[in-house]
């Protein structure tokens, strides 16, 4: 009788697939996905979808399959990331301006720091890469679209729902849902036993964006490999192509793990398994899963923007970039690399000291690959004629930031300073100077460079050079800061701390909120110049010609301003810009 | 010579650009061969850890020269 049942049940749910799949096969040209299917020549059949226009208004943007479009789209939900995260930190940063407590209870000061850097690192970094890499990649290598633009919708659409998941607690804590406290680690058994729900959605909501990166990594590294122009050789891709690749295969290989991970956190938190319980798997299990990605996610974040600063730096130095191969193989040998150097944030755990010693030896080797970029760009400067336009401007920030950064990266790879100074502000400075003095800088030089491109307008460069010497002094003034308040012994994540810190805390408030004004300055010449900025008529904004150093993606601007203005289309009265920002002799 | 070394993977242009990357294998060299030689009494005694030591780094030091002979040959 049992049996039966158990065949009618599976019967019954064979017919409902049987139906969806249907109603799917009718609503959906399935032929439109599989062009060679039928065997033919032609790399693309026929289908409605070609011949029909996009639609206009909010469904456009709902529906579109457009890399430039999903580009923008992954710049909007990254910069409203960027506000949240700043939001956060501006409020931490309140509350640390005195030793004692303030504005906050340390609870809600924990929350707001996991929250921080949940944000920046899941949806303002990785969304903010993809933007650049959906926007410019297929314009770059010669490509029509990207490799699977459904897939390309699929992977942006996922991150809005992570967003909510994530930011949500915050709001819902009126309904009794807590937002998480672990910081951005997750470490169990912290993670595992305290019971606000707001974990369980963080850690949703992280699955999502996981799965996100995921899709977008397979969809970038198929349409390098695919869907590269005749003419674009491997010896003949850009830089930036090159790192997005990379990161694109180390995401392939880190963002399942932690997947995986985040699902045996969810099992060990609500249906009582033992992965990392300390009579179970382990809490070491955990971390050493949770670095194989987490240390590739490091690399993940940095190597798309050292790309960006290998495109943008040599335009403004009128020569070609140093060593352009050197770049190459470093890229890879990092990508290597990266995956043999994760327990380098488990020194002061009580593992064996041969795995520390293995790892430190590893830690200490892909110093060199990033160095030897440095030394590019450096090379690149030296006797270049430098046009110190917003852009080039942040560059060099980049560059000026990514050695600080690098440098004191160098002596925690050393286990014994590492002993000393793990889990203090020294972790946190040398981190920052990375992730915001590095990857921001350089995304904030991607955002300026192609501006004009996105957007046929250009951004004003008054306020353009008011963002980037607020952003290069607030950066530099907060984080050494945290590297002397590190040197100094305070440990970090505490909401409160001795009086004799004081000092050194109110001078990285102050830093931050110069980064806060200058991040504030920045969505205003954004938004302002999106919508008024004098348009852009030259196809070459940047004077690239001059020295020979037009990219792809500028010469099919300047197809697309010829078209438009072939259509008929009539130039605005607006008044028309200058190279870098309209300036006007 | 050189019309030999032209004919091959490892030309002499490809032989410099790839120079970069024998930085980090002579440091894991350097570290490895430290390892096995001039250790702590007791570091080398077969245990899962010693022998993990050891392959880690060979890995990496094989990671690192496969890929970049698979980048010389496209680039």
């Amino acid at each position: 009788m049992q049996i039966d049942g158990q065949i009618a049940l599976t019967v019954l749910m064979g017919l409902l697939l049987l139906i969806v799949a249907g109603w799917i096969a009718r609503i959906e040209d399935w032929r439109s996905y599989t062009p060679l299917a039928s065997g033919g020549g032609r790399a693309v059949d026929d289908t409605a979808y070609e011949t029909q226009e996009k639609p206009g208004g909010l469904v456009r943007w709902l529906t579109t399959v457009d890399h430039k479009d999903i580009g923008i789209l992954y710049g909007i939900f990254g910069t409203f990331a960027l506000m949240w995260g700043g939001a956060t930190v501006a409020l931490m940063r309140t509350e640390l301006f005195t030793p004692e407590q303030v504005l906050m209870e340390p609870t809600t000061y924990n929350a707001l720091m996991t929250s921080h850097g949940i944000t920046m690192l899941f949806l303002f970094g990785t969304p903010m890469i993809a933007a650049f890499g959906n926007y410019v990649i297929p314009l770059l290598i010669g490509a029509d679209d990207m490799a699977f633009p459904r897939i390309n919708a699929i992977a942006f659409w996922l991150l809005p729902v992570a967003g909510t998941l994530i930011w949500s607690p915050f709001v819902l804590m009126s309904l009794g849902i807590e937002p998480a406290q672990t910081g951005w680690t997750m470490y169990p058994p912290l993670s595992v036993n305290q019971s606000a729900l707001g974990i369980d959605f963080m850690l949703l909501g992280l699955h999502l964006s996981g799965i996100s990166a995921t899709l977008g990594a397979i969809n970038f590294i198929a349409t390098i490999f695919t869907e590269r122009a005749p003419d674009v050789g491997w010896e003949r891709l850009d830089i930036f192509s090159w790192t997005m690749l990379t990161q694109s295969g180390l995401i392939l290989f880190a963002f399942p793990l932690l997947g995986s991970v985040l699902l045996m956190l969810l099992l060990d938190r609500n249906l009582g398994t033992t992965f990392f319980t300390t009579d179970g798997g382990g809490y070491i299990l955990y971390q050493h899963l949770f670095w194989f990605f987490g240390h590739p996610e490091v690399y993940i974040l940095v190597l798309p923007p050292m790309g960006l600063v290998s495109l943008i730096l040599p335009r403004f130095a009128g020569r070609k970039l140093f060593g352009f191969k050197f770049v190459v193989y470093s890229t890879l040998a990092i990508g290597v690399l990266s995956f043999g150097v994760w327990a380098h944030h488990m020194f002061t755990t009580g593992i064996d000291p041969r795995i520390r010693s293995a790892f430190m030896a590893v830690s200490l080797a892909i110093a060199i690959p990033s160095a030897v970029k440095v030394f590019n760009w450096t090379t690149t400067l030296w006797s270049g004629r430098l046009r110190l336009t917003v852009p080039m401007l942040f560059c060099i920030g980049f560059v000026s930031n990514f050695i600080i950064g690098g440098v004191t990266g160098v002596f925690l790879a050393s286990i014994p300073v590492d002993a000393v100074l793990h889990a203090t502000y020294y972790v946190v400075g040398h981190f920052h100077y990375i992730v915001m003095g590095a990857i921001g800088f350089a995304l904030f030089a991607g955002v300026y460079y192609w501006f004009p491109l996105v957007t046929g307008r250009m951004y004003q460069r008054s306020l353009g050079l008011i963002h980037f010497w607020l952003s290069f002094i607030g950066t530099n003034v907060t984080f050494f800061a945290m590297i002397l308040l590190g040197y100094g012994g305070m440990p970090r994540r505490y909401a409160e701390y001795l009086p004799q810190y004081a000092t050194l805390h109110q001078v990285t408030t102050i830093g931050a909120f110069l980064i806060f004004i200058g991040g504030v300055v920045f969505l205003w010449n954004i938004g302002q110049s999106w919508l008024e900025g004098p348009r852009v008529e030259d196809g070459d904004p940047w004077n690239l010609k001059e020295d020979g150093l037009v990219t792809q993606e500028w010469t099919w601007f300047e197809q697309k301003l010829e078209t438009r203005l072939a259509d008929g289309g009539e130039p605005s009265d607006d008044e028309t810009a200058m190279a870098d920002g309209g300036e006007r002799e | 010579m050189s019309r030999l070394l032209d004919d091959r993977v490892f030309n002499k242009e490809t032989l410099l650009d790839s120079t970069v990357n024998l930085v980090p294998f002579f440091i894991l060299l350097f570290f490895l061969v430290l390892f096995v030689v001039a250790t702590p009494e007791g570091w080398q005694d077969g245990s899962y850890y010693s022998i993990y030591m050891i392959t880690m780094i060979i890995s990496m030091i094989w990671g690192l020269l496969h890929l970049t002979y698979a980048t010389a040959k496209r680039v």
